[in-house]
């Protein structure tokens, strides 16, 4: 064997020992007594970094709330983040690290859906359980025994919005603008194929790529088919808000409609004029009647001095689920499991949920308006 | 224990990857950024295989088959173009090859990726998984000791130290140049297979830009024409950052910070120690 | 045919903004030799730091722009000083200035990144929509097209009638021989460096205003700058006229006919053909 190989087989070695034995060193085991960790897996960087920091704020806040009047049995709970950046490879190692190094055995996250699924591959075996608030792709409901979210399958939505469109307010040709990312995607091919079921025509169906921000071109090929409705879904807010102020400035008439993620009260605070008049769906979350809801909507105020963000009642509840299974069940995840399957009519801060035998969440979902800088309920609507 | 196997994997892929472009880089002169690029055709090709019920194995094949034909295409403006024109080039190609991943969804799933790709069999188990990858790196170095250390290698150099005189020597130079990036092309192809078994989930977001100053800084930072280098290079870049993960940043400014850290590392040692840590050549002289 | 015309006026905003970053590493080429890509980090930072004096610390908007091209230019000039003059002292050529330069890049949206965090920021600013036979436009892009257009007149005089062009041309055409013939190739660099951030910080706020400001932003201008150049002919005036005006039209026209998301790569595709088969770019260059 040539020297240099040698070389590098030497390093390699030397250095195995060196990084393995410590991190052996820092592995912990599982410790009875003291903080009870709790992994958030989160993008706090990059494109969704909005939702992930949005999400990790409303954990935050419940992980406090649940801390001040004395934690899960007496024992605090401690977070401990890591940025998945919406990434598979990214996502995997800070599992790997939350599940291996930190010894967590409850993830709440991710956010974006590849990152959950990457993540997926690593809590399964190590059967620590993976509560995803945002996650919307179907192939999340196939992802393990120990995977489950608080925010339904695609489906639902799109579904919602696309009927709500037809029915309510009588449109009968669409125009569909979305980002190309798969959360939005996966709303795209919803919305399309439900319209049309119910007898509408997609006059236009135009992308943009994650980071464009010039969408006048497509904003013209939209305007030139008169649509009566479009149907705009962005992955972040950012494009969101700059599509709605192009199509305004081109002086598009039809009646806007989007999903979730622009429904974020501070980003409908900040962009008032913008998204004046749009109608989305999303999580039936009331923060003024709701008990939960308000008190995350006045914690959040107080430490963050904004409003929750797209998901934070999702992540907020996701906390709360997993307190009330380690209250009954303890720490094992097994039970946990179980318990967390056998969830009925729990009442969280987003409504009634429910949790299927795939670990997806059934769920209300309402039609909203935003006007005047604030978001109202329409009611909600059957898909 | 988990965590620390999980990154010598890693780990090993992507040296797999900056030894390997250390040959065109290093010894033959030719600054390209398209690695990535290349990982990812290499890492589709195996995953669209794999989900149709190939092998992995025939899957590294057919992985390092087609990264090293789409280096080939690649390659061949190095003939004609100036240097700074061709890495350009190969920034731009690595937006080309992600508008196809996101684009051509019946082939590639666009922005959903592929999923559900299965290990070897045999190799499931992460150590073992860990194991074939280091082997696989250890006979990509060996490989490529052989081909630099050959009278073929030291045509490389001197294409690279001056490509004008090894063209009146009678060197074919864009040939050699072609050889060499192709070459890299294979092996990337392989660790690109390598990637897709391992995260067992892609899509375009695995092949961005954040890893390719990576890259480029641990082959520069090593040291140029020189595999102990990149090897070195890859080890100082990776173990530098790990740590800084248990250090008490707020988790969201990490990103920036390895950026921030490569990327300044990149530019000291170009500006004081060219050479990098154990260099042989320097870009650019 | 309105809509043919809007595609036109669409084109026209990117433009107006494409066309000073694109030159500014245009003639940083001619007359520096180096591909100054992070250039794309002065576009970056200038777009930030005026968001940061108008948004943040509330001062008046004509102040925050003021501000904003002095901390860009200084930036500019020092990535000149502290880096490709000692490159250039030690007698580095093309690859070495290179890869100093994506380093600089990439750096720079690093610290931009973490000062500011990795979201995009967008201004709370709209402009009322006029319309001439069909066709939108907001009154901010005619004032960034008129303010881009009178940038270029104002440098293209620069270059044309001024002792400072003039010896520019030469040391383009040739520096050792501008050297000997008494231009002090060092002071002129720096200029050439001053000018050009000028012109890329005011694209970044016009870019910021517009649209938005996004850590990722100083690359993608980056690389949109040096396609525009090296298309329409590295070095040259109209090339980085025609280059920036083909780039924006045909992306434009790229995504009404195939949709969004081969922009990019169409673009690239372009390049490749020109570099394959006309590396000069349109006008030729002075290489």
């Amino acid at each position: 064997m040539q020297s240099s190989s040698k070389a590098i087989i030497w390093v390699v070695v030397v250095l195995v020992i060196l990084v393995g034995g410590y991190y052996l060193y820092r592995g912990s085991a599982p410790v009875e007594t003291g903080p009870i960790k709790i992994g958030v897996l989160q993008p706090l960087t990059g494109d969704a970094a909005s939702y992930g920091e949005s999400e990790y704020k409303a954990i935050q806040i419940a992980a406090e709330e649940i801390n001040k009047t004395g934690g899960i049995n007496g024992r605090q709970i401690e977070l401990i983040a890591e940025d998945s950046k919406c990434d598979p490879q990214a996502g995997g190692t800070a599992a790997q690290k939350l599940v291996n190094v930190d010894g967590v055995k409850v993830i709440i996250g991710g956010a974006c859906s590849g990152e959950t699924l990457a993540a997926a591959k690593i809590t399964e075996p190590a059967k620590v359980i993976l509560l995803s608030p945002s996650a919307s792709s179907p192939k999340v409901s196939e992802a393990g025994d120990f995977v489950f979210r608080t925010y339904p399958s695609d489906a639902l939505a799109g579904r919602i919005n696309a009927r709500y469109a037809y029915e309510k307010l009588g449109a009968r040709k669409a125009a569909v603008f979305t980002e190309l990312t798969d959360y939005a995607q996966g709303l795209r091919e919803v919305y399309k194929t439900s319209f049309q079921e119910f007898g509408g025509e997609i006059v236009a169906d135009e992308t943009y790529n994650t980071g464009d921000v010039d969408f006048r071109t497509q904003v013209l090929k939209i305007k030139s088919k008169n649509p009566d409705i479009i149907y705009v879904v962005p992955q972040s807010p950012t494009p969101g808000v700059a599509i709605f102020k192009q199509l305004r400035e081109a002086g598009v008439k039809a009646q806007f409609t989007t999903a979730e993620v622009l429904l974020d009260r501070q980003v409908v605070k900040d962009n008032a004029k913008a998204l004046e008049g749009v109608i989305g769906v999303e999580v039936a979350v009331d923060y003024d009647n709701n008990p939960k809801a308000n008190s995350l909507r006045t914690a959040h105020r107080a430490k963050f001095n904004s409003d929750p963000g797209s998901f934070a009642a999702n992540a907020y509840d996701a906390v709360y689920l997993i307190r009330d299974a380690i209250l009954e069940k303890g720490l094992n995840t097994g039970k946990i499991r179980d318990w967390l399957y056998g969830v009925k009519n729990w009442m969280g801060s987003v409504g009634a949920i429910t949790i299927d035998k795939n670990g997806d969440p059934v769920m209300g979902e309402n039609v909203r308006k935003i006007s005047g800088g604030a978001v109202s309920d329409l009611g909600s609507y059957a898909p | 224990m988990g965590y620390f196997i999980y990154l010598v994997t890693l780990i090993a892929i992507y040296m797999m990857v900056i030894i390997s472009y250390a040959v065109p880089v290093g010894w033959t002169g030719l600054l390209t950024l398209g690695h990535i690029s290349l990982l990812a055709v290499g890492a589709y090709t195996a995953a669209i295989l794999m989900t149709h019920g190939v092998s992995f194995w025939f899957g590294l094949l057919a992985a390092a088959l087609a990264a090293g034909g789409v280096s080939f295409l690649l390659a061949l403006p190095a003939r004609r173009i100036k240097e700074d024109y061709f890495t350009l080039i190969t920034i731009g190609f690595i937006f080309v090859v992600n508008a196809v991943i996101v684009n051509w969804t019946s082939v590639t799933k666009g922005p959903f990726g592929i999923t559900g790709i299965e290990r070897p069999s045999g190799f499931e188990d992460p150590f073992a998984f860990m194991a074939l990858t280091v082997l696989a790196l250890l006979f990509t170095a060996f490989f490529l000791q052989r081909v630099v250390n050959s009278p073929f290698g030291r045509a490389l150099e001197s294409v690279r130290d001056d490509d004008l005189v090894a063209e009146s020597l009678g060197k074919p130079v864009a040939k050699l140049r072609i050889v060499s990036l192709v070459t890299a092309g294979v092996f990337v192809g392989v660790a690109g297979a390598f990637v897709a078994a391992f995260l067992q989930f892609i899509n375009a977001q695995v092949f961005w830009l954040d890893n390719v100053i990576f890259i480029l800084a641990a082959i520069v930072v090593g040291g140029l024409a020189s595999f102990r280098g990149a090897v070195i290079g890859t080890l100082v870049l990776y173990l530098i950052f790990e740590p800084l993960r248990f250090l008490p940043f707020p988790p969201g400014l990490i990103g920036s910070l390895r950026l921030g850290t490569f990327s300044l590392l990149l530019l000291l040692v170009v500006l004081f120690r060219p050479k990098g840590i154990m260099g042989r050549a320097q870009l650019g002289e | 045919m309105p809509i043919f015309f809007q595609v036109i006026a669409n084109g026209l905003v990117t433009f107006a903004i494409y066309v000073l970053v694109a030159g500014g590493i245009s003639f940083l080429y001619a007359a520096t030799r180096i591909f100054h890509l992070a250039n794309g980090v002065v576009v970056l930072g200038a777009g930030y730091v005026f968001w940061w004096a108008w948004v943040w610390l509330g001062w008046h908007p004509a102040a925050a722009v003021v501000f904003s091209l002095v901390i860009s230019s200084a930036v500019g000039l020092l990535m000149n000083e502290f880096v490709y003059e000692p490159l250039r002292r030690r007698g580095t050529k093309g690859l070495g200035y290179l890869i100093a330069t994506l380093a600089l890049l990439i750096f720079g949206t690093a610290v931009v990144m973490a000062l500011f965090g990795a979201q995009p920021r967008t201004f709370d600013f709209q402009t009322a929509s006029l319309v001439f036979g069909g066709v939108y436009m907001t009154v901010f892009q005619l004032w960034a097209l008129m303010i881009s257009i009178l940038l270029l007149i104002v440098f293209f005089w620069i270059i044309r009638f001024t002792r400072f062009g003039k010896a520019l041309r030469a040391t383009a055409d040739n520096e050792t021989v501008a050297e000997v013939l008494g231009v002090d190739t060092k002071m002129l660099r720096r200029w050439a460096f001053l000018l050009a951030s000028l012109f890329a910080a005011v694209g970044g706020i016009l870019n910021g205003l517009e649209f938005n400001l996004d850590p990722n932003m100083g690359i993608i201008f980056a690389v949109r700058g040096f396609t525009a150049a090296v298309i329409g002919g590295v070095g040259s005036f109209g090339g980085a006229v025609i280059g920036s005006a083909l780039v924006s039209f045909l992306e434009q026209a790229i995504v009404w006919f195939l949709g969004a998301g081969w922009r990019n790569a169409i673009v690239f595709i372009l390049l490749f053909f020109f570099l394959l088969l006309r590396p000069g770019g349109i006008f030729g260059s002075k290489n």
